[in-house]
């Protein structure tokens, strides 16, 4: 390859580049340049070259530039592009417009040169304008919807409140009614109190749904998960609702494998199960039958209430499990309880991260299944801490504290690991720091909170950060780095499940 | 001598139904409108048992409750919580403050006859 033919290559790839391209003497005079450069600063070449390079800066710095030039020259080193410093360069006609430039200096025969090459970034910039203003907006969004679900809170609290306390002077003074203490009542009397006092307690069981579904539906209603043995709930339900069938002569029969364990909240598993069955026992004409049946299956525990029972038409076997859907055609004057039973045992099922649906025809009975997630294979005797942290030390300082205390740990250095670590080995503790490469503890605790089958479980949160400056996180506690061995265990032992009290 | 329970309402109905069913049972009530009131009546006197709505004018329940167990001759007299709030957060904040028993209204007759006679049996 001759010199020439270097040259003419050197020429081609300097005029080729999508970047403008300047090569500019110790005294700041343009001495080479391509034909992006005389684009982007709108001048033709004969009058770039020769010029100082200082008057292609924006005037406000022009006069600072010099030194700046003076300062590299004395220091020279390679500056590369997209360290993220935005500068600004200034066109022919005054205007200005953001770039980033990289510079290299060189010691050829004609003396100090810096080859400069400038990336115009309007759009660059003008995009993460767009996403900037998109974030403010969201986070805008968000605010005014964590308020308005806290004032929804708010006033169901004080709407409970109000109106329990009629409730409960109305309640109170039939029952003292009824019981004569201040002299007999007629018969009439009695049967007109009766009424008074049904319709009472009518009314406080609606009250008492329909906060419940309240709670339900702003993710307030918070589920206190465990491994448990569902036989026994089912047993107990069973046993409760007995009298009742075995007054309408329906017998009521249990096919259980030998142990079903379930992950769940035992007092909401056996909210579902009272609702399912009373619903089952009243829509069932006397002298029917009753089947609750549980077998586990791929991680999930199916569960079926069959009834005898007088049975749902097609149409509504989706809209009985709406809040105050009136199926009166299938319900055939049957209008006890309140309208909210279904509805809310669907949202408590799905809550769980299970699913609910009916199998019925008119008249001919009705099959309730439902899924719970199993329990744990073979129920943890230690219980199991994730340990969230990037840095290695950190990490084996924590397990080191915890281990010898009878713990068991998992370790993820990234909160997208350790979001599925979470989801998948549900973890009695997760000890998390703030400070992630990636995604930031911030995100994940969110995440965490708003996931069903991680929701529950306490995190610790560590961080150098000071608590005022997190407070707003939903943290169950906050430990400050470096963490205090004993504080740590005190805390992990404050909200360890129950079933671990012995730790 | 009959055991005495300091009762504390605002609302007149509630002190009419608890006193009636106090009374009836045999018990001395002493009833007033506020927690202010309680505390007043609680300087020269002494009851058995105190039963406290936690929302009432001037004093609320929980004001009442830590001024009594800051005087000696109350400090282990048991308080019963009784509100209209029902959110699992109530129930924990009475008890962590430091009251003896807590109830929802609307109250159950027979649970609370029986709740009263347990906490005068401590």
């Amino acid at each position: 390859m001759t010199i020439s033919n270097g040259e003419r290559r050197f020429q081609e790839l300097l005029e080729a580049a999508p970047d403008a391209i300047m090569e500019v003497d110790s005294s700041g005079t343009i001495v080479l340049l391509n034909a992006a450069a005389e684009k982007l600063f709108d001048y033709p070449r004969d009058e770039l070259l020769g010029r100082n390079i200082d008057s292609l800066v924006p005037d406000a710095v022009r006069g600072r530039h010099a030194a700046h030039r003076a300062g590299f020259t004395a220091h020279p080193s390679t500056r590369t592009m997209g360290r993220g410093m935005i500068l600004a360069a200034r066109r022919s006609n005054g205007s200005e417009f953001p770039v980033e430039i990289s510079l290299s200096p060189a010691n050829t025969p004609e003396g100090f040169r810096v080859t400069a090459i400038i990336r115009d970034v309007t759009d660059q910039r003008n995009a993460e304008d767009v996403i900037r203003r998109a974030n403010i907006e969201l986070e805008a969004r968000n605010r005014e919807v964590e308020r308005a679900n806290q004032l929804k809170s708010e006033f169901l609290a004080s709407m409970s409140h109000e109106l329990r306390t009629p409730l409960h002077t109305i309640l109170g003074f039939t029952e003292l009614l009824k019981e004569e203490l201040e002299g007999p009542l007629n018969e009439k009397q009695h049967r007109f109190l009766r009424h008074v006092h049904q319709d009472a307690l009518h009314l406080l069981a609606l009250i008492n749904d329909i906060l419940d579904l309240s709670k339900i539906e702003a993710g307030r209603l918070e589920l206190h998960r465990e491994t448990f043995d569902a036989q026994t709930v089912i047993r107990d339900a069973v046993d409760a609702i007995r009298p009742q069938a075995e007054s309408k002569e329906i017998a009521v029969d249990e096919i259980l494998q030998s142990a079903v364990t379930v992950y769940g909240d035992r007092v909401r598993f056996r909210e579902i199960l009272n609702n399912l069955l009373s619903n089952a026992v009243k829509f069932t004409p006397a002298g029917g039958r009753i089947t609750v049946e549980a077998e586990e299956s791929g991680g999930l525990i199916r569960f079926g209430v069959t009834d005898s029972g007088i049975g749902i038409a097609a149409e509504h076997h989706e809209a009985i499990f709406d809040k105050f859907r009136p199926v009166s055609s299938t319900t055939r004057g049957v209008r006890e309880g309140t309208g909210l039973g279904l509805a809310i045992v669907k949202r408590l099922v799905e809550l769980h991260g299970g699913s609910i649906r009916v199998e019925s025809e008119l008249g001919h009975g009705s099959r309730f299944h439902f899924t719970i997630p199993a329990g744990d294979p073979g129920t943890r005797t230690q219980p199991l801490i994730l340990i969230v942290e990037d840095e290695i030390a950190a990490r084996e300082l924590l397990a080191g504290y915890v281990e010898p205390n009878g713990f068991r740990t998992e370790m993820s250095a990234t909160a997208e690991d350790a979001l599925v670590r979470a989801r998948e080995l549900r973890p009695d503790i997760i000890a998390l720091d703030l400070m992630l490469p990636g995604k930031s503890g911030f995100q994940l605790l969110r995440e965490l909170r708003e996931l069903p089958e991680t929701r529950n479980i306490p995190v610790l949160v560590t961080s150098v950060l000071d608590e005022e400056e997190i407070q707003h996180l939903e943290a169950t506690e906050f430990l400050r780095k470096p963490v205090n061995r004993e504080a740590l265990l005190k805390a992990i032992r404050r909200h360890l499940p129950k079933r671990f009290a012995i730790i | 001598m009959k055991p005495t329970i300091l009762l504390a309402d605002d609302r007149e109905a509630n002190r009419e139904l608890l006193e009636a069913v106090l009374s009836a049972e045999g018990f001395a009530v002493v009833a007033v409108a506020d927690g202010q009131e309680a505390l007043d009546w609680a300087i020269n006197s002494h009851a058995d048992l105190v039963i406290l709505d936690l929302h009432m004018p001037r004093r609320d329940g929980f004001a009442v409750l830590k001024e009594l167990r800051a005087r000696v001759e109350w400090a282990l007299v048991p308080v019963l919580a009784i509100t209209a709030s029902a959110m699992a957060m109530d129930r924990k904040q009475a008890l962590d403050a430091g009251f003896t028993e807590f109830m929802t209204k609307p109250i159950n007759l027979m649970e609370f006859r029986h709740m009263v006679r347990r906490l005068l049996e401590k």
